[in-house]
Protein backbone atom coordinates (compact mmCIF):
# COMPACT_ATOMS: atom_id res chain seq x y z
CA UNK A 1 0.00 0.00 0.00
CA UNK A 2 1.46 3.38 -0.98
CA UNK A 3 1.42 6.38 1.32
CA UNK A 4 -1.39 8.18 -0.52
CA UNK A 5 -3.80 5.27 -0.23
CA UNK A 6 -2.78 4.76 3.43
CA UNK A 7 -3.59 8.43 4.10
CA UNK A 8 -6.93 8.14 2.29
CA UNK A 9 -7.83 5.08 4.36
CA UNK A 10 -6.95 6.98 7.53
CA UNK A 11 -9.11 9.90 6.41
CA UNK A 12 -12.03 7.55 5.60
CA UNK A 13 -11.73 5.93 9.03
CA UNK A 14 -11.70 9.36 10.69
CA UNK A 15 -14.78 10.42 8.70
CA UNK A 16 -16.58 7.29 9.87
CA UNK A 17 -15.96 8.21 13.50
CA UNK A 18 -17.80 11.50 12.85
CA UNK A 19 -20.91 9.51 11.99
CA UNK A 20 -20.77 8.03 15.52
CA UNK A 21 -21.06 11.44 17.21
CA UNK A 22 -24.30 12.10 19.14
CA UNK A 23 -27.11 13.36 16.90
CA UNK A 24 -27.44 16.74 18.71
CA UNK A 25 -23.73 17.34 18.12
CA UNK A 26 -24.11 16.56 14.40
CA UNK A 27 -27.04 18.98 14.21
CA UNK A 28 -24.87 21.66 15.84
CA UNK A 29 -22.20 20.97 13.19
CA UNK A 30 -24.88 21.37 10.51
CA UNK A 31 -25.81 24.78 11.98
CA UNK A 32 -22.18 25.90 11.62
CA UNK A 33 -22.04 24.49 8.07
CA UNK A 34 -25.24 26.30 7.14
CA UNK A 35 -23.79 29.63 8.27
CA UNK A 36 -20.70 29.07 6.13
CA UNK A 37 -22.84 27.83 3.24
CA UNK A 38 -25.05 30.93 3.30
CA UNK A 39 -21.97 33.19 3.37
CA UNK A 40 -20.40 31.32 0.45
CA UNK A 41 -23.57 31.70 -1.58
CA UNK A 42 -23.80 35.42 -0.96
CA UNK A 43 -22.88 37.66 -3.90
CA UNK A 44 -20.29 39.60 -1.92
CA UNK A 45 -18.03 36.56 -1.71
CA UNK A 46 -17.75 36.16 -5.47
CA UNK A 47 -16.89 39.85 -5.85
CA UNK A 48 -13.78 39.72 -3.66
CA UNK A 49 -10.51 40.46 -5.48
CA UNK A 50 -8.32 37.41 -6.02
CA UNK A 51 -5.44 37.35 -3.52
CA UNK A 52 -2.05 37.82 -5.14
CA UNK A 53 1.24 36.10 -4.31
CA UNK A 54 3.88 38.31 -2.79
CA UNK A 55 6.68 38.99 -5.31
CA UNK A 56 9.84 37.23 -4.15
CA UNK B 1 -33.62 21.54 17.53
CA UNK B 2 -34.77 21.16 21.14
CA UNK B 3 -36.94 24.29 20.69
CA UNK B 4 -38.38 22.76 17.51
CA UNK B 5 -39.23 19.56 19.41
CA UNK B 6 -40.89 21.54 22.22
CA UNK B 7 -42.93 23.57 19.72
CA UNK B 8 -44.09 20.46 17.84
CA UNK B 9 -45.08 18.69 21.05
CA UNK B 10 -47.02 21.78 22.16
CA UNK B 11 -48.84 21.79 18.80
CA UNK B 12 -49.79 18.15 19.35
CA UNK B 13 -51.03 18.86 22.88
CA UNK B 14 -53.14 21.77 21.58
CA UNK B 15 -54.65 19.61 18.78
CA UNK B 16 -53.25 21.95 16.13
CA UNK B 17 -51.74 18.88 14.48
CA UNK B 18 -52.55 15.17 14.77
CA UNK B 19 -48.97 13.96 14.30
CA UNK B 20 -45.57 15.09 13.04
CA UNK B 21 -42.16 13.70 12.13
CA UNK B 22 -38.86 15.33 11.27
CA UNK B 23 -37.43 14.14 7.94
CA UNK B 24 -34.86 15.25 5.36
CA UNK B 25 -31.21 16.00 6.07
CA UNK B 26 -31.68 16.75 9.78
CA UNK B 27 -33.23 13.30 10.27
CA UNK B 28 -30.58 11.64 8.09
CA UNK B 29 -27.89 12.86 10.51
CA UNK B 30 -29.12 10.43 13.13
CA UNK B 31 -27.41 7.78 11.03
CA UNK B 32 -24.66 9.51 9.05
CA UNK B 33 -22.08 12.20 9.59
CA UNK B 34 -23.28 15.83 9.62
CA UNK B 35 -24.36 17.22 6.26
CA UNK B 36 -25.03 20.77 5.11
CA UNK B 37 -28.71 21.69 5.19
CA UNK B 38 -30.61 24.94 5.16
CA UNK B 39 -33.71 23.97 7.11
CA UNK B 40 -35.57 21.40 9.17
CA UNK B 41 -38.36 19.63 7.25
CA UNK B 42 -41.38 18.47 9.25
CA UNK B 43 -44.13 16.21 7.96
CA UNK B 44 -47.41 17.11 9.65
CA UNK B 45 -50.89 15.62 9.77
CA UNK B 46 -53.47 18.35 10.24
CA UNK B 47 -57.00 17.73 11.53
CA UNK B 48 -59.51 17.46 8.68
CA UNK B 49 -60.36 20.94 7.58
CA UNK B 50 -62.23 22.65 4.79
CA UNK B 51 -59.76 25.50 4.88
CA UNK B 52 -57.83 26.04 1.68
CA UNK B 53 -54.69 26.92 3.60
CA UNK B 54 -54.21 23.91 5.84
CA UNK B 55 -51.05 25.36 7.35
CA UNK B 56 -52.74 28.52 8.71
CA UNK B 57 -53.45 27.07 12.19
CA UNK B 58 -49.78 26.00 12.43
CA UNK B 59 -48.54 29.46 11.46
CA UNK B 60 -50.98 31.08 13.90
CA UNK B 61 -49.81 28.79 16.71
CA UNK B 62 -46.17 29.57 15.93
CA UNK B 63 -46.91 33.32 15.93
CA UNK B 64 -48.59 33.00 19.34
CA UNK B 65 -45.31 31.53 20.61
CA UNK B 66 -43.22 34.29 19.06
CA UNK B 67 -42.04 32.37 16.00
CA UNK B 68 -42.68 34.18 12.74
CA UNK B 69 -42.35 33.30 9.05
CA UNK B 70 -39.13 34.03 7.19
CA UNK B 71 -39.79 33.34 3.54
CA UNK B 72 -41.12 29.80 3.14
CA UNK B 73 -40.21 28.74 6.66
CA UNK B 74 -40.63 29.67 10.31
CA UNK B 75 -37.47 30.43 12.26
CA UNK B 76 -37.39 28.42 15.50
CA UNK B 77 -34.16 29.00 17.40
CA UNK B 78 -31.33 28.28 14.97
CA UNK B 79 -33.54 26.36 12.53
CA UNK B 80 -35.75 27.59 9.70
CA UNK B 81 -38.61 25.05 9.86
CA UNK B 82 -40.69 23.98 6.88
CA UNK B 83 -44.02 22.28 7.52
CA UNK B 84 -45.15 19.84 4.84
CA UNK B 85 -48.60 18.24 5.15
CA UNK B 86 -48.53 14.52 4.34
CA UNK B 87 -49.51 14.24 0.69
CA UNK B 88 -49.22 10.56 -0.20
CA UNK B 89 -49.45 7.03 1.18
CA UNK B 90 -45.66 7.04 1.55
CA UNK B 91 -45.41 10.29 3.52
CA UNK B 92 -48.31 9.19 5.76
CA UNK B 93 -46.61 5.84 6.45
CA UNK B 94 -43.24 7.55 7.07
CA UNK B 95 -44.87 9.72 9.72
CA UNK B 96 -46.95 6.94 11.27
CA UNK B 97 -43.91 4.65 11.62
CA UNK B 98 -41.56 7.37 12.88
CA UNK B 99 -39.37 6.76 15.94
CA UNK B 100 -39.92 8.85 19.04
CA UNK B 101 -36.44 9.68 20.27
CA UNK B 102 -35.12 11.51 23.31
CA UNK B 103 -33.65 14.78 22.10
CA UNK B 104 -31.83 16.30 25.07
CA UNK B 105 -34.72 15.33 27.35
CA UNK B 106 -37.53 16.21 24.93
CA UNK B 107 -39.42 13.61 22.85
CA UNK B 108 -39.02 14.18 19.12
CA UNK B 109 -40.61 12.12 16.34
CA UNK B 110 -38.20 11.32 13.53
CA UNK B 111 -38.71 9.43 10.28
CA UNK B 112 -36.81 6.10 10.22
CA UNK B 113 -33.89 5.42 7.90
CA UNK B 114 -35.81 3.06 5.58
CA UNK B 115 -38.56 5.64 5.04
CA UNK B 116 -36.02 8.46 4.66
CA UNK B 117 -34.35 6.49 1.87
CA UNK B 118 -37.68 5.66 0.22
CA UNK B 119 -38.78 9.30 0.33
CA UNK B 120 -35.44 10.21 -1.26
CA UNK B 121 -35.99 7.53 -3.90
CA UNK B 122 -39.41 8.98 -4.71
CA UNK B 123 -37.94 12.47 -5.27
CA UNK B 124 -34.84 11.37 -7.17
CA UNK B 125 -32.61 14.47 -7.23
CA UNK B 126 -28.83 14.10 -7.03
CA UNK B 127 -28.84 14.98 -3.32
CA UNK B 128 -31.52 12.35 -2.72
CA UNK B 129 -29.34 9.69 -4.34
CA UNK B 130 -26.48 10.84 -2.12
CA UNK B 131 -28.76 10.43 0.91
CA UNK B 132 -29.63 6.84 -0.02
CA UNK B 133 -25.95 6.01 -0.56
CA UNK B 134 -25.00 7.59 2.78
CA UNK B 135 -27.66 5.57 4.61
CA UNK B 136 -26.54 2.37 2.87
CA UNK B 137 -22.90 3.08 3.73
CA UNK B 138 -23.83 3.75 7.36
CA UNK B 139 -25.53 0.35 7.48
CA UNK B 140 -28.83 1.96 8.52
CA UNK B 141 -30.65 0.40 5.55
CA UNK B 142 -29.98 -2.66 3.43
CA UNK B 143 -30.58 -3.31 -0.26
CA UNK B 144 -33.01 -6.07 0.74
CA UNK B 145 -35.10 -3.71 2.90
CA UNK B 146 -35.07 -1.12 0.10
CA UNK B 147 -36.33 -3.71 -2.38
CA UNK B 148 -39.21 -4.60 -0.04
CA UNK B 149 -40.25 -1.10 0.94
CA UNK B 150 -39.92 0.32 -2.58
CA UNK B 151 -42.18 -2.49 -3.83
CA UNK B 152 -44.73 -1.61 -1.13
CA UNK B 153 -44.97 1.99 -2.38
CA UNK B 154 -44.77 1.37 -6.13
CA UNK B 155 -41.15 2.50 -6.38
CA UNK B 156 -39.48 -0.82 -7.19
CA UNK B 157 -38.56 0.26 -10.75
CA UNK B 158 -36.93 3.39 -9.33
CA UNK B 159 -34.97 1.21 -6.89
CA UNK B 160 -33.80 -1.09 -9.69
CA UNK B 161 -32.63 1.95 -11.69
CA UNK B 162 -30.88 3.35 -8.61
CA UNK B 163 -29.07 0.05 -8.04
CA UNK B 164 -28.01 -0.20 -11.69
CA UNK B 165 -26.66 3.34 -11.60
CA UNK B 166 -24.94 3.46 -8.23
CA UNK B 167 -24.43 -0.07 -6.94
CA UNK B 168 -22.94 -1.93 -9.89
CA UNK B 169 -19.73 -3.14 -8.31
Amino acid sequence: MNKASHDLDKQAAWQKTRAQLPWPEKLRQAEVMREAFVKLRSASVSRMPTPKRRAS
Amino acid sequence: MKKVAELLNAMLAADVIDDYALFGAAAQMRYTEAVATLDADILVAVPTSDRLDVLSPIYEFCASRGYHPEGESIKVGAWPVQFIPTFSELTAAAMKNADTVDFEGVPLRVVRADYLATLALSVGRAKDSARILALLEAGSITAERMADISREFGLYDAWVRFKARFMNE
